[in-house]
């Protein structure tokens, strides 16, 4: 069974505290730019959209150097290893994944759960298929 | 490195286009906190006395605080401030959306605008790159199309501040906008950036904030997110929040209606929130790391076209919707977004355009002063040609657009005395015939008539609405210190009083974050001090600036509420004069309401000529 | 009969907990309830029963949980 974080987009007001949280516990900055968790406005037009990691995997596959790797369906970065050559976020059919100009390697999400609990609207959820 | 703060002042110079960044002044940090407070401090500081609001030298800035952008609820709200074209004194005006955020992962605590363009420009500050550049596509154009055209140039990942129309044209009502539907309203500043000629500023940065103690600041976040979040109607609080407002201060009597004749509107159940949720509503909108979102995304059809807008919120409601008396939330909306793609604040144009519905049912004004307009009230259509006309200051839109005190003077017949006004800035949407502690709330703001530094209505209703006591001025100016440290630390004010947060949060969160051990008391001092400058400022740019200055209009004291809960009241002059007594005397200013030599040196300001 | 109310916010912090449970004897209306627990009207924005905003004369029925909103300051 693969879990992987979701969200109802429609109920997003684009808040961005789930990038926040994010990068507080994944770097220990205070920086949203580098939460895994990417959330776009469609401003004017109305509502937001919320893009999620689905842990598909094909991040790992296209990796030259074997960065990624799974660990329990939740693919993860071996951020020591990675080179930055970006080519599994070419390949990220979610467009899911973050660079940082302060970062070598790509930030993906290693469905931590710890957004959730501070969405106002309860828009993340972890799912199951 | 001091935490919170990202120690670096960004000015950029319009007449010389030098551009330059100075660390930032810890002395300032220490006494001022930050947005609202760093504003008071520079601008008193580096204004010469006498200049004018729209020349070069009034300096317009752009203010984020030391807890905006980091972890805990609502942390991201911005003030613009500038020597106000519509009162002549201190004015500035606050919003939320990201800027405050994104400006201090930029790298700036402050941004300084001075001297002014010849020609229409837009700043791009991009990180460490900023720039000046030509905005002559954009000149002329909307709020919303700027905005959006900008987004298309740039990126979506730049938050973007712009004018409308209305701040090209150097109306002194102008906003400033944000994010498709957050505004930094009132005091003109909108005026002053288009006096500069920006048309937009452009702000994308990638850093990180520094916190002194990292892992107490972060407890103290999620604590904060979690004690908010698990109030027993934070459900509710989203559901029906501000929606409830227009029910309540109808059944108290407190809607501004009819120009503010009386404090209750009788279709208000048309404008109230459940009319909004049902007919125009289609999603929530939040600013940076606000779990509330208070914000609505609505949309309207007018004339078989379809408009988008965020709002209308309660003050939108109450100043179109009551004071223009307005019959259903569809012309409100419609209002909303007029006003908002011009540029124009809702506040003061509904209560602009109220005022000159007023005086043309009176015949002061007539056909022959709005080039054949008919105005009435309620009617949308007027209205939205009235704010075109404000906006681009053509026939009678020239004199409106100067606001409803200085429209008064050139209207005389004694207009002024429903011209509803303190300090030459439009009362907002709390009618106060009836609620002597708002009435002093708005006669003694620092910036003009404006609710949002001390909301003391529903003080008014816990003690009795007939007192004129002491204890009322006491509330006002606590409220007047506790709410501003709100803008001074770059965050929402929501959380407290409405949702229950606890204000102490704040002082936990402000030591771990810089470093400095701070109390709930040395953070409204600080306040206290940003008060007090800024009515240094009023003294010295007024020589006989004081009590005169903080009467209300006269419609609250002379004549009653024509109908309502509220019918037959009113705050005769001399309740209004025991209110101020009371007032400057907690305040510790001397009877003609000045700051005594004793408060100036308690609270360490320097007086300059 | 039993009634759980619900509130939150500082201003009717003075006057009744976030969670109160109160007893009451014969049928009431939420003004009456009001007026028994001591709360100024004017300072309840909102009445929610069963996710639905009523009026203040609204009679309360036995187990009903209550919802009673505070003011807000609107922007």
């Amino acid at each position: 069974m693969a879990r992987y974080l979701a969200a109802h987009s429609e109920a997003c007001s684009g808040c961005k505290t789930c990038q926040l949280i994010c990068a507080l516990i994944h770097f220990k900055e205070n920086n949203p730019k580098k939460g895994a968790i990417i959330v776009k406005s469609n401003l004017p037009e109305p509502g937001f959209k919320i893009t999620t990691c689905t842990q598909c995997g094909v991040c790992a596959s296209v990796c030259p150097v074997e960065a990624i790797y799974e660990e329990n369906g939740v693919y993860k970065i071996d951020r020591g290893k990675c080179i930055g050559c970006y080519a599994c976020v070419s390949a990220c059919p979610e467009e899911a994944m973050v660079r940082h100009p302060a970062e070598t390697a790509p930030i993906k999400c290693d469905l931590c759960g710890e957004c959730i609990p501070y969405c106002g609207l309860n828009v993340l959820y972890i799912a199951q298929v | 490195m001091l935490g919170g703060y990202m120690n670096k002042v960004l000015r950029i110079n319009l007449t010389t286009g030098e551009i330059r960044t100075e660390p930032l002044d810890l002395n300032m940090a220490r006494k001022f906190l930050g947005g609202r407070g760093f504003a008071s401090y520079t601008l008193y500081k580096e204004l010469k006395k006498g200049i004018d609001p729209l020349g070069p030298e009034n300096k317009l800035i752009m203010a984020s605080g030391p807890l905006a952008g980091l972890f805990h609820p609502c942390s991201s709200k911005i003030t613009f401030a500038a020597k106000s074209p519509l009162t002549g004194i201190y004015g500035d005006s606050n919003m939320g959306g990201h800027l405050a955020a994104e400006l201090k992962y930029a790298g700036y605590d402050m941004v300084i605008f001075e001297g002014s363009s010849n020609k229409p420009v837009y700043i791009v500050i991009d990180d460490d790159k900023v720039e000046i550049r030509d905005a002559s596509h954009l000149w002329g154009k909307g709020t919303i199309e700027t905005e959006k055209q900008l987004k298309d140039e740039l990126g979506d990942d730049f938050q973007i501040a712009v004018i409308g129309p209305a701040g090209e044209n150097l109306v002194k009502v102008a906003i400033i906008r944000h994010d498709f539907g957050r505004e930094s309203g009132r005091t003109g500043v909108g005026a002053v950036m288009g006096s500069k000629k920006i048309k937009a500023i452009a702000v994308r940065g990638t850093k990180s904030i520094p916190v002194a103690d990292f892992d107490e600041y972060l407890r103290i976040g999620k604590e904060m997110f979690k004690s908010l979040m698990s109030s027993p109607i934070f459900p509710e609080f989203q559901r029906y929040g501000t929606t409830m407002v227009v029910d309540w201060v109808n059944e108290i009597g407190a809607f501004p209606t009819r120009n503010f004749a009386t404090g209750y509107h009788e279709n208000y159940k048309e404008l109230n929130g459940t009319a909004m949720k049902e007919r125009v509503w289609i999603h929530d909108k939040a600013c940076g790391f606000c779990p509330i979102a208070c914000g609505n995304y609505s949309r309207v059809e007018y004339k078989g076209k379809t408009y988008y807008v965020e709002g209308p919120e309660y003050e939108t409601i109450g100043m179109i919707g009551g004071c223009c008396v307005m019959p259903s939330i569809y012309e409100v909306t419609y209002g909303n977004y007029v006003c908002d793609n011009l540029g124009l604040d809702t506040i003061s144009t509904g209560a602009i355009i109220a005022f000159a519905y007023e005086c043309y049912e009176k015949g002061i004004i007539t056909k022959n002063d709005t080039n054949g307009l008919e105005l009435r009230w309620g009617d949308i259509e007027s209205f939205a040609k009235l704010a075109e006309m404000i906006a681009k200051r053509e026939g009678i839109g020239n004199i409106l657009a100067e606001g409803v005190k200085k429209a008064a003077e050139s209207f005389g017949k004694d207009s002024i005395k429903f011209a509803m006004q303190v300090k030459g800035m439009e009362i907002s949407a709390y009618e106060s015939h009836w609620a002597p502690a708002m009435l002093l709330a708005y006669a003694t703001c620092d910036i003009g008539a404006h609710h949002n530094r001390a909301w003391a209505i529903t003080y008014d209703i816990e003690v009795g609405r007939e007192k004129i006591t002491k204890d009322k001025a006491e509330r006002v100016v606590f409220l007047q210190h506790a709410r501003p440290m709100f803008d001074a630390l770059g965050v929402c004010r929501l959380t407290w009083v409405e949702c229950g947060l606890n204000l102490e949060y704040y002082a936990k969160i402000y030591s771990a974050v810089t470093g400095w051990e701070t109390t709930l008391n040395d953070l409204l001092k600080c306040a206290e001090r940003a008060w007090n400058q800024n009515r240094l400022f009023a003294i010295r740019e007024i020589p006989d600036f004081g009590r005169k200055y903080d009467y209300p209009p006269a419609r609250w004291m002379e004549e009653p509420a024509i109908s309502g809960p509220t019918k037959g009241r009113l705050i005769p002059k001399e309740d209004v004069d025991k209110l101020l007594d009371f007032y400057y005397e907690v305040r510790g200013w001397d009877k003609y309401g000045r700051p005594t030599p004793e408060k100036i040196k308690e609270l360490e300001l320097e007086v300059t000529e | 009969m039993a009634i759980k109310i619900r509130t939150g916010g500082l201003t009717l912090k003075r006057y009744i907990p976030d969670i109160y449970y109160v007893d009451i004897d014969s049928p009431l209306t939420v003004r009456d309830l009001l007026t028994k627990l001591g709360i100024p009207e004017g300072l309840i924005a909102g009445v929610i029963i069963d996710g639905k905003i009523v009026d203040k004369s609204y009679e309360i029925k036995d187990g009903q949980e209550i919802v009673l909103m505070p003011p807000i300051s609107g922007g």
